[in-house]
C-alpha cells in the first residue's frame, strides 16, 4: 500500500510525463501515418470545346496511400506543426494569453474575496448559492449574444465572457477551501486573543490558500476552454478566432494547431502556477522535495 | 465502524449501483432500439428559409409518397453539415455554397454537389451607419461580417467595384449572422453585412443607409445569382450504394420545391409555423423573404448547372476565395457534381 502513497522523484516524474506526451505523439502519428495504399476511383467531370461540362465523367483508379485514420478527420503532426508556422501563431498565442489572463484576474479579484465571506457567513452563503448553483452550468458560449450587446466586440466582451465562465467555479473553490479549515486552529488563535482581523489575515486566509491556490489552477484552465466562445465574434488574432476559422475553412490542421497550442499553454501556464504556489508555500512542499 | 454497520452500508452501496445501472439502462435503451430501425434518410439543415423544399417533403407527405422516409436534423454552420455528410450522420443536406467551395479546397471528396434549389437574390445587403451614405467611403472604415461566408464575399466584390480592397483598405470585424445588427448597433462597426432573418435588423438600424445588396455586384450583373447561393450535397457512400435510388430521391426533393414556388401563400404558413414566427410582424418578415427566393425544378437544373448560371458563377466565387486567402486553392468542383442526372434527361 505505501507505494501507492510514495511521492516520486521529480526526475521520475518529469520522465513519465514527457514519456507520456512522446506516446500521445507517437501515436498521433501512427494513427496519420500513410501505411496502406488503397484503391479509390477519381472523377474527372469531360467538359466540351466552349468550357460547358458534358455531364459525362471520366473516371480513373488512382493508388493513393492512406493511413489509419485520414484528414479531414485528423492530420499528420508534421502538416498541423507546418500550418502552425503558417499562422504567425506567436500573435496568436500573445492576444489570447493576454485576455484569459485579465478575465481571470478579474475573476480572482471579484470571486475570492466574495467566496471567503460565503464560507465564513453561512446566512450569507444560504442567501447567494442558489444563483451560484444557476449560474455554474451555464456554458460561457450562452454569454456571447448578451455579451455583444452590453459590451460591443472589444476587450469587454471578451473578458465578460471568460469572467462569467470562470467566476462560479472561482466562488466554489473559495468558499469549499474557507470551510475547509480547521475550526479548532481560529477558536485556539480566539482563546489566544487574536482580533477577528488577526483571525482572517493571520489565521483563516494562510490555512484557507493551499487550497485556494489548487481552485485557481483548475480556474485558469477552464478560463482558457472559454477562448473559443470569447474570440467567436470581432476578432482575428487569437487561438479561439483560429480554430473557428479553421472550422469555417474545413482546415482540420488549423483546428488542431489551436488545440495543441491551448493545450500546451495551459500545461505552461500550470507549471508556472505550480511554481508559484511554492514560493507562497514552502512548508507545503519540502516533503515533496527531498522525496 | 462496526461489522454490521459496514455490511449494511456495503448493502447500501449495492443498492445504489443497482439502480444507477437501472438508470443506465433505461436511457440507453431507446438510442439501441434506434440502431434497429428502419433506415430514415437524414436531411442536414437549420433555420434558414432555403430548407423549406425540406420541410415540405416531410410534411406534405412527398417524400413518403415516393416511398422515402425523411428526417430533418439542425447542424447550425454549413461547415457542420458537410462533416455530417461526410461522417453518415446525414445523407443529403443544404448548405451555403462557400462552405461547400472550402471543403473541395480542403480535399473533402465523400460528398456529391447535386444542384441548386433556390436563388434568392436581395436577402443580403451592406449597411452603414454614422452618416456613410457610398462604398467609396468606406475606406478606413470597419466592417462587421461573417467571416468565409456569402456575405464576406459580397461586400469584397462592392469594394472592388468601388476601388477599395477588402484586405487592405477597410478593418473586418468579425461576427456570426446574427451578432452583426448587434456589432453595428453598439458603435463598434461602422458598416455591416448579414442575410435574412438579420438583415431587416440591420436595415431597420436608426440613421442606417443601406448602401447595397448582393444584387449590385459582378457576380448577379453576370450570373443573376447570389454571391454564394444555397446548394444542395449529398454524401457520396449514400449516392453511390445505389445511384438510382438517390437520382429518384432528389427528383422527390425537387418536387417538393416546386411545390414551394407553386404554392407561396401555403408555403409562408408552414414555414412561419415551423419556425415558430406566427406573430403579425413575424409572419410578414417571413413572407417578404419568401417572395424573393425563386424554386427551381428538377428540370431546370441543366440550366442552373451551367456554366452560364451557377458553375459560372461557383468559378467566379473560388476565383476570390482563393484570391482573398480564404481557402488555400482553388478546386476543380465540376469533378464532385452529378450532372449525369440532368444532362441524360
Amino acid at each position: 500500500m505505501s507505494s501507492f502513497l510514495t511521492p516520486l522523484p521529480r526526475s521520475t516524474r518529469t520522465w513519465l510525463g514527457v514519456v507520456g506526451v512522446l506516446s500521445v505523439l507517437g501515436l498521433w502519428t501512427l494513427l496519420t501515418w500513410p501505411f496502406f495504399v488503397e484503391r479509390s476511383t477519381d472523377r474527372e467531370a469531360v467538359v466540351d470545346a466552349a468550357g460547358e461540362p458534358t455531364g459525362k465523367y471520366i473516371e480513373t483508379v488512382r493508388e493513393t496511400r492512406r493511413a489509419l485514420v485520414n484528414p479531414p478527420a485528423l492530420e499528420s503532426p508534421m502538416r498541423t506543426f507546418a500550418k502552425a508556422a503558417e499562422v504567425d501563431l506567436p500573435r496568436h498565442v500573445w492576444a489570447s494569453s493576454k485576455r484569459i489572463l485579465l478575465g481571470f484576474f478579474l475573476s480572482i479579484l471579484l470571486a475570492v474575496p466574495l467566496g471567503v465571506a460565503m464560507g465564513l457567513f453561512p446566512r450569507f452563503y444560504a442567501l447567494a448559492s442558489p444563483l451560484i448553483s444557476f449560474l455554474r452550468p451555464i456554458p460561457s458560449i450562452c454569454w456571447v449574444p448578451l455579451a455583444v450587446i452590453w459590451f460591443g466586440v472589444d476587450l469587454g466582451q471578451k473578458l465578460a465572457i471568460i469572467f462569467m465562465g470562470s467566476f462560479a467555479a472561482t466562488l466554489l473553490y473559495t468558499i469549499e477551501a474557507t470551510r475547509r479549515v480547521d475550526a479548532n486552529l481560529l477558536y485556539a488563535a480566539k482563546n489566544l486573543g487574536a482580533s477577528n482581523r488577526q483571525l482572517l489575515w493571520r489565521v483563516l486566509l494562510p490555512a484557507a490558500l493551499p487550497n485556494i491556490l489548487s481552485g485557481l489552477k483548475v480556474v485558469l484552465a477552464i478560463c482558457w476552454t472559454c477562448v473559443i466562445s470569447a474570440e467567436i465574434v470581432g476578432t482575428q488574432l487569437g487561438l479561439g478566432s483560429l480554430v473557428w476559422q479553421g472550422m469555417e475553412k474545413s482546415q482540420t490542421a488549423t483546428v488542431l494547431v489551436g488545440i495543441v497550442s491551448i493545450g500546451s499553454i495551459v500545461f505552461v501556464m500550470d507549471r508556472a502556477f505550480t511554481l508559484i504556489e511554492r514560493a507562497l508555500l514552502p512548508h507545503l512542499h519540502t516533503g515533496e522535495e527531498r522525496a | 465502524m462496526t461489522l454490521r454497520s459496514f455490511s449494511r452500508r456495503r448493502a447500501h452501496v449495492r443498492r445504489l449501483a443497482a439502480i444507477l445501472l437501472l438508470a443506465c439502462t433505461a436511457l440507453l435503451a431507446p438510442a439501441c432500439g434506434d440502431a434497429e430501425e428502419k433506415q430514415t434518410i437524414v436531411y442536414a439543415g437549420s433555420a434558414w428559409f432555403g430548407h423549406a423544399p425540406a420541410w415540405v417533403g416531410i410534411q406534405k407527405g412527398i417524400f413518403a409518397k415516393h416511398g422515402f422516409e425523411v428526417e430533418q436534423r439542425s447542424f447550425g454552420a454549413s461547415s457542420f453539415r458537410v462533416n455530417a455528410l461526410e461522417n453518415g450522420d446525414a445523407q443529403f443536406a443544404s448548405l451555403g455554397q462557400v462552405a461547400m467551395l472550402s471543403a473541395m479546397a480542403a480535399d473533402r471528396r465523400d460528398f456529391y454537389w447535386v444542384g441548386c434549389q433556390n436563388n434568392a437574390p436581395g436577402n443580403e445587403g451592406l449597411v452603414a451607419v454614422g452618416g456613410i451614405k457610398r462604398i467609396e467611403d468606406l475606406k478606413g472604415k470597419r466592417i462587421a461580417l461573417p467571416q468565409t461566408s456569402s456575405a464576406h464575399l459580397t461586400v469584397a466584390l462592392l469594394l472592388e467595384d468601388a476601388g477599395l480592397d477588402i484586405t487592405k483598405d477597410v478593418t473586418v470585424i468579425p461576427g456570426t449572422d446574427a451578432t452583426i445588427p448587434d456589432i453595428l448597433a453598439g458603435g463598434d462597426a461602422d458598416a455591416g453585412i448579414t442575410w435574412e432573418p438579420h438583415y431587416a435588423r440591420l436595415v431597420g438600424l436608426p440613421d442606417s443607409t443601406l448602401l447595397a445588396t448582393d444584387e449590385d455586384t459582378s457576380i448577379y450583373k453576370q450570373f443573376g445569382t447570389m454571391t454564394g447561393p444555397d446548394v444542395i450535397c449529398a454524401s457520396r457512400a449514400w449516392v453511390d450504394a445505389d445511384p438510382a435510388r438517390a437520382k429518384k430521391f432528389f427528383q422527390a426533393y425537387w418536387e417538393a420545391c416546386v411545390w414551394c414556388r407553386d404554392h407561396p401563400d401555403e408555403l409562408v404558413e408552414l414555414v412561419a409555423k415551423h419556425l415558430g414566427k406566427t406573430e403579425p410582424g413575424e409572419r410578414e418578415a417571413v413572407e417578404r423573404t419568401l417572395r424573393r427566393i425563386q424554386w427551381t425544378s428538377w428540370a431546370d437544373q441543366a440550366d442552373v448547372m451551367s456554366t452560364k448560371r451557377m458553375l459560372g458563377q461557383a468559378k467566379a466565387a473560388a476565383g476570390l476565395l482563393a484570391r482573398l486567402g480564404m481557402i488555400d486553392k482553388e478546386p476543380s468542383f465540376l469533378d464532385w457534381t452529378r450532372l449525369d442526372w440532368f444532362r441524360a434527361e
